[in-house]
């Protein structure tokens, strides 16, 4: 109580409490789009406009509370350290399983104007990385071809329109909500338009992708 | 390798040293030879894709199992072979096991080995 009285005279003072209120306002609209419809974009707007309205507020709180602001700082640059870390170590794995780029997959990377490198191993994998489609053997054993297509438009989905996974991983954490963005009704959606609902709802069974019969609800209802 | 770690002298047969499941799939691969995933996945009914596929990789991992790119088909797939029957499993094992018990105990692990071969001529 007393340090929520403490912000509020010290927002005042620095003459910011209006904006902020409109901010905060506008950031709780974002955050019920973002509920609604499970879309990134008012997800990321919202984690935008939050980090503005807590950066904003830690900064005018000269009055006592600087050791929120290390306490912030603090957080925001260990975590960036760890999302860098990470990234390598997936990077570098990524490296490891690769089996490289296959001639019986080059009319899809044409078709997609992306590059798929095929993954050792057994387990199902499909994954976007800059620029690449990464497929797994074991994914490819399972699909039939307009199966494997729908897969790769919903990646290929992904590398063109999705934010970068770094960049919402780092919003996640200057906003404090600790929420990513989940964007796979939409490459869903982009794969059923390219190769039909049929081939992208058999490729989710086929690979038992959990929460599959909620993303074949969807695709269905949007029809 | 076998990690040592996960020997468990309790347990029976091969399972002390490998899970139920990857001795579930050695012993097929033993029995049939080559396989693919599929083909494994059929005659172990009762283990799901995905844990069949973890255990293969595992397997090949551990170089226990070995695969091949077949690129014959409509699609590409693994064919999956065992490496060595099961003789030159428990020799692979054995070494490990030993190496490390002598690490340990030096000489003594020796005189244990003499003892035991021993008693095994006599019956
Ligand atoms: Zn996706």
């Amino acid at each position: 109580m007393n340090s929520i009285q403490g912000c509020y005279v010290c927002l005042s003072a620095a003459g910011i409490l209006i904006p902020i209120i409109v901010l905060a306002a506008v950031t709780a609209l974002l955050f019920v789009a973002f509920y609604m419809d499970r879309g990134f974009k008012p997800l990321v707007g919202a984690q935008v406009t939050l980090t503005v309205v807590i950066s904003s507020s830690l900064l005018s709180m000269e009055c006592y509370m600087s050791a929120w602001v290390w306490g912030y700082l603090g957080l925001v640059l260990a975590g960036a350290a760890v999302i860098t870390l990470l990234r390598q170590f997936n990077a570098s794995r990524l490296e490891n399983t690769s089996l490289g780029q296959f001639d019986a997959l080059a009319d899809l990377e044409d078709e997609f104007d992306v590059r798929i490198v095929v993954l050792d191993t057994q387990r199902v994998r499909a994954l976007a990385y800059r620029g690449t489609v990464y497929l797994s053997v074991g994914l490819l054993e399972q699909l039939d071809d307009d199966q494997l297509r729908a897969v790769v438009a919903h990646e290929a989905y992904h590398l063109r329109t999705s934010p970068s996974r770094p960049l919402s991983a780092l919003l996640a954490l200057t906003s404090l909500t600790f929420l990513r963005y989940n964007d796979e009704h939409s490459a869903d959606a982009y794969a059923a338009h390219v190769a039909g609902v049929d081939a992208i709802v058999g490729a989710l069974d086929r690979l038992n992708i959990e929460g599959r019969e909620d993303r074949a609800e969807r695709l269905r209802q949007a029809l | 390798m076998v990690k040592l770690e996960r020997i468990n002298l309790q347990k029976e047969g091969l399972t002390k040293f490998f899970s139920p499941n990857e001795v579930r799939i050695l012993e097929l691969l033993w029995e049939k030879g080559d396989m693919t995933s599929a083909q494994i996945s059929e005659d172990l009914e009762n283990l799901s894709h995905a844990v069949v596929a973890g255990t293969l990789d595992r397997l090949v991992k551990s170089s226990f199992v070995e695969r091949r790119l077949d690129e014959g088909g409509p699609r590409m797939r693994y064919i999956y072979s065992p490496v060595g029957g099961r003789d030159e499993v428990g020799l692979r094992i054995s070494e490990r096991v030993i190496d490390s018990l002598f690490e340990t105990f030096g000489d003594a692990t020796l005189s244990a080995l003499g003892k035991v071969r021993k008693e095994n001529e006599v019956r």
